[in-house]
């Protein structure tokens, strides 16, 4: 049994133990590594799988593929990473030429025979691309070649086709069966180290729809050859920006065929950073990939060649971000991503210099930002704010199929009634723009002139939007059928907070029309399912562009793109579809981007979708971190960054002495009350 | 006591069947297609969707896709997370070590410091420091406990720099990262804790053994750490005993907010990705855990008292 001089030496041994506590999280780091915090774990780190931005932040420091965006120049442009140039394209735009870089290696891996990366060949895209193609991956990143490359469709129905059989003979499938069978779409020739990519039809299939570029079967045979109509030879000049994308990044056979299921969690590729140590739930520690190939930090100021055309390369030195120019890629020794999940220890690890930069949570912005700028507590410490439109659209999808939504005026005067500027202001906390067009700034095709059922101030319309009412038949909302105020089903897919408040807030528009919404709540996949379905009369989503191009989010109304679950409010117009088919054939041009502005204005007519805002992106970074451009369209830009290491640790030691005398104070009151007590006791007694 | 067991575990069987009953419905029927959430993605084509369900046996009868759960459940086979494909056995023990650093350490020293405080307040007894303690006590009980996570991190990491704001260490520096999380699970369960024992305390106190020992001339700080803890073991011992399971399946809230990769973690990530295998999984686990623990319990009851029978 513990005696009582026993407990208070424990007690003594805790509270020293208390006293010796650092608040240091990186103990014994070497090195200078960047500082990062994913607010989510990835999913997966295999580049076909990997779909959400979590994952793609640690992909796209490991993989590599043909092409990659600039890390500075804005509009956003592509340059070669893994090609040595940008593609030669045919004069019908249906076959890109890529002439492959010679001195890019795989990382070392066990995968190798003798744990030495090799040189990538053009056999290792083809390799990769097919088993984005292969049904038994699973890929999430399919859509980017489904229907696009000669062949691959037939190439990969046929591969299901054959294990479907052997499965119902009871016969075992080897992994990856069939991904050598040939496949036209996708050639290399190794003697002028180059891949060709060529587009068109899908082949035959029974697909239908779905294998030609314009998915379209008029004549519904559910065949595609040469010949049909239906499936005509048609570009797709998107292809160059999702070779861009993680989906489409280069990696060894070997090391799928070595790490099997385990691949996700283990990547080898050519970037300049490979993976250490890696938890699912808590941390991916990368370090700097020993054989990575010589790239620099481009140096327009003293290289001609690095001056791409339509970048202004002399305000990114003026502010500072070519402070390294000419340095070479990576300028650290590795990068620690920590997942911290909650906006609490994120802000705080940020605030106390453990991270180098953060996008800070939206409950925090009133400890960065006061009136006039910066709050005091930022300035003081040095760290900056960088603000950029994101790339997406945050949209109320109506079911233009039910037949209470398909009533165009009364799906106007719900968007006339939606207060987007107190949205914007109290939801989030300023940190968004509404959206005049379904095209989000800064992309093609965007015009803010025309947006006939949102107010330039964002302020709701009452007036206007009650008068669409009454032609829609709803006068002062109610119901003729009934006498009673319509009521509508709204789809909710978030239980957080800030989704609640949303919801409420739309509630709360409506009932200014008389309308009555009844929310109804899902888990993000039943909201998915339900919509794909066409059982919902109005959802709330957001859409995140794969990339700067207006074609990845008007495809969302193109008629055939029902069929493929894309068209998900069910919208269909002639004129609409034509202008698409016209557009998606074209490279970006301002005839493209005239067509994109049509289709804009076709959209903001009929409102199959309100458009309510684009968020705004907003970083923060500190001073020991320098040639940051913050972008949330990729994560590529990291590799370009410099850190003070010196300036950084002393920063931290600044931020961070310990404050110990309440413990002191606590230990003296704990004993005070004891001795009182006995005292009082005694006195008792 | 063995035909007691036996009938304890007959018992128990009806209890986790209705539990892995429950935890199916709840997976495969309420929360939508397990097949399309699994292949979420632009646009589910249909023809891998139905494949899809094929694979997972959605298409099978209900009472053979219980079937199945039951024998997977029996046989300790959940299947591979549909997030990264890990093996379900591979994730627990993955997380199990980190849990286990956090819960043990804090539940051992949480229980001495009730134990000593809930002895305190008995030598106390009716005086102001038993008031202040008991007070203090419910005025605990009654924070919730994210406040506690909340404050606790801003002031004793952020403002106090004392700790680590977030995360961890594998080996001996893990109790650097431990310290903070730790005191305030102390802090989130004593108040409880002291309530309870303090109960027992007081009813031994008042037994005639102690006035015996009282006249024998022995000293409070003997009587109350010698005689009324000995008699005090028996429930002290079956309350830890039950919160056994508690300790394995993780506490959710500390992990999460301190960065701590155990079971907690693992749990959260696989609720947020719809990861089903891996809940399922956690689902029977603190079932079966609950169940054993209990029966564990009662038992003890009988083999630390003696006037216990158990019938």
């Amino acid at each position: 049994m513990v005696s009582m001089q026993q407990m208070w030496l424990i007690v003594g041994v805790l509270f020293g133990g208390l006293l010796a506590c650092s608040p240091n999280p990186y103990p014994g780091e070497e090195g200078s590594i960047l500082h990062v915090a994913l607010s989510s774990p990835p999913k997966s780190l295999d580049p076909p799988m990997s779909e959400d931005s979590y994952s793609n932040k640690i992909t796209s420091q490991i993989y590599e593929g043909l092409l990659a965006y600039h890390p500075y120049a804005r509009p956003y442009q592509l340059v070669p990473a893994l090609a040595a140039e940008m593609p030669t394209v045919s004069e019908d735009q249906m076959t890109y030429t890529f002439k492959l870089r010679e001195d890019v290696v795989f990382q070392d891996d066990p995968c190798f025979p003798d744990g030495k990366g090799r040189r990538v060949t053009g056999e290792d895209f083809i390799f990769a691309f097919k088993r984005l193609a292969h049904p038994e991956t699973k890929a999430k990143g399919w859509w980017i070649f489904d229907g696009k490359i000669e062949g691959m469709n037939e190439w990969r129905s046929k591969i299901a086709s054959d294990i479907a059989t052997l499965r119902a003979e009871g016969k075992e499938v080897p992994e990856l069966y069939g991904i050598d069978s040939p496949l036209s779409g996708i050639q290399h020739n190794d003697q002028n180290s180059e891949l060709i990519i060529k587009l068109g039809p899908a082949g035959e299939g029974a697909h239908g729809a779905r294998m030609c570029n314009n998915n379209r079967d008029e004549d519904e045979d559910g065949l595609i050859d040469e010949a049909d109509p239906d499936c005509q030879r048609k570009p797709y000049p998107q292809l160059p920006w999702v070779l861009a994308m993680s989906y489409a990044a280069v990696y060894p056979r070997e090391a799928v065929e070595y790490y099997g299921q385990e691949f996700r969690n283990n990547p080898v590729g050519t970037g300049p950073f490979q993976m250490k140590e890696f938890n699912p739930v808590y941390r991916a520690v990368l370090e700097r990939n020993p054989t990575y190939r010589e790239v620099r930090v481009p140096d327009p100021v003293n290289h001609p060649e690095d001056r791409l055309e339509g970048w202004d390369w002399q305000a990114d030195v003026e502010a500072g971000l070519l402070e390294y120019a000419g340095a070479r890629v990576p300028q650290y020794s590795g990068m620690e991503m920590r997942f911290i999940q909650e906006d609490q220890p994120r802000w705080l690890y940020f605030k106390n210099g453990y991270l180098d930069f953060l996008s800070p949570p939206k409950d925090n912005m009133k400890e960065v930002v006061v009136q006039d700028g910066l709050s005091p507590e930022m300035e003081e410490r040095g760290i900056r704010l960088s603000t950029v439109p994101q790339l997406d659209t945050v949209y109320t999808s109506f079911n233009v199929q039910d037949p209470v939504m398909n009533n165009v005026h009364l799906r106007r005067a719900m968007a006339l009634a939606i207060d987007h500027g107190w949205i914007i202001d109290n939801l989030y906390a300023g940190q968004a723009t509404m959206a005049r067009s379904v095209i989000p700034p800064g992309v093609g095709g965007h015009i803010s002139d025309y947006h006939p059922y949102h107010q330039e101030d964002g302020t709701a319309d009452l007036d206007s939007a009650k008068a669409e009412m009454a032609a829609a038949g709803y006068p002062n909302g109610l119901d003729p059928k009934t006498g009673e105020p319509l009521r509508l089903v709204f789809q909710s897919s978030g239980s957080s907070a800030t989704s609640i408040q949303h919801d409420s807030r739309f509630v709360d528009d409506m009932r200014q029309l008389g309308i009555e919404i009844e929310v109804v709540n899902n888990t993000f996949g039943q909201m998915l399912e339900k919509m794909d379905n066409g059982d919902y009369q109005i959802a709330s989503l957001a859409w995140n562009f794969d990339y700067p191009d207006a074609q990845n989010i008007l495809q969302m109304f193109y008629g055939p793109n029902i069929d493929v679950k894309l068209n998900a409010s069910f919208y269909e117009n002639a004129e609409f579809d034509s202008l698409y088919e016209q557009a998606t054939a074209l490279p970006d041009s301002p005839e493209r981007n005239a067509l994109y502005s049509e289709m804009s204005q076709i959209i903001s007519d009929d409102v199959p979708w309100i458009s309510r805002v684009h968020r705004i992106g907003q970083n923060l970074k500190h001073p020991w971190l320098t040639g940051f451009k913050y972008t949330s369209v990729n994560d590529q830009y990291w590799r370009y960054v410099h850190i003070d290491r010196q300036e950084r640790d002393a920063a931290i030691e600044r931020f961070n002495q310990p404050i110990r005398w309440p413990i002191f104070v606590v230990v003296l009151g704990f004993i005070a009350v004891i001795g009182w007590g006995l005292r009082e006791r005694k006195g008792a007694a | 006591m063995i035909s007691f067991l036996i009938r304890r575990l007959f018992y128990a069987v009806p209890v986790l069947l209705g539990v892995a009953l429950i935890t199916l419905l709840l997976f495969n029927v309420a929360s939508g297609d397990p097949a399309r959430i699994r292949l979420g993605g632009k646009g589910v084509d249909e023809t891998e969707l139905l494949a899809m369900q094929v694979e997972m046996g959605l298409h099978d009868p209900w009472y053979t896709q219980y079937a199945h759960f039951i024998v997977d459940t029996l046989t300790l086979n959940f299947g591979r997370s549909w997030t990264d494909d890990t093996l379900v056995s591979d994730i627990f023990l993955r997380g199990i070590g980190p849990t286990l650093s956090l819960s043990v350490p804090a539940f051992l020293m949480g229980t001495s410091l009730a134990i000593a405080l809930s002895l305190l307040v008995a030598y106390f007894r009716g005086r102001p420091i038993d008031r202040i303690v008991t007070t203090a006590a419910i005025a605990g009980i009654s924070v919730s406990s994210l406040v506690y996570i909340l404050f606790g991190q801003w002031l004793l990491a952020d403002q106090l720099k004392l700790f680590p704001i977030w995360g961890y260490e594998y080996g001996p520096r893990a109790i650097l990262f431990l310290a903070l999380p730790i005191t305030i699970w102390i802090l989130l369960s004593v108040g409880t804790d002291i309530r309870y024992y303090r109960t027992v305390a007081l009813e031994e106190v008042h037994q005639d053994y102690v006035r015996t020992a009282r006249a024998k001339g022995l000293d409070e700080q003997t009587i109350l750490f010698k005689h009324v803890l000995a008699n005090c073991s028996v429930p002290i011992v079956t309350r830890m005993t039950i919160a056994i399971p508690f300790l394995i399946t993780g506490a959710f809230l500390l992990e999460i907010f301190f960065g701590i990769p155990g079971l907690g973690s693992e749990l959260y990530r696989s609720i947020m990705g719809s990861d089903f295998p891996v809940v399922k999984a956690f689902t029977m686990l603190g079932a079966v855990l609950y169940v054993f623990f209990n029966i564990l319990a009662d038992v003890l009851y009988a083999v630390f008292d003696p006037r216990i029978r158990l019938s």
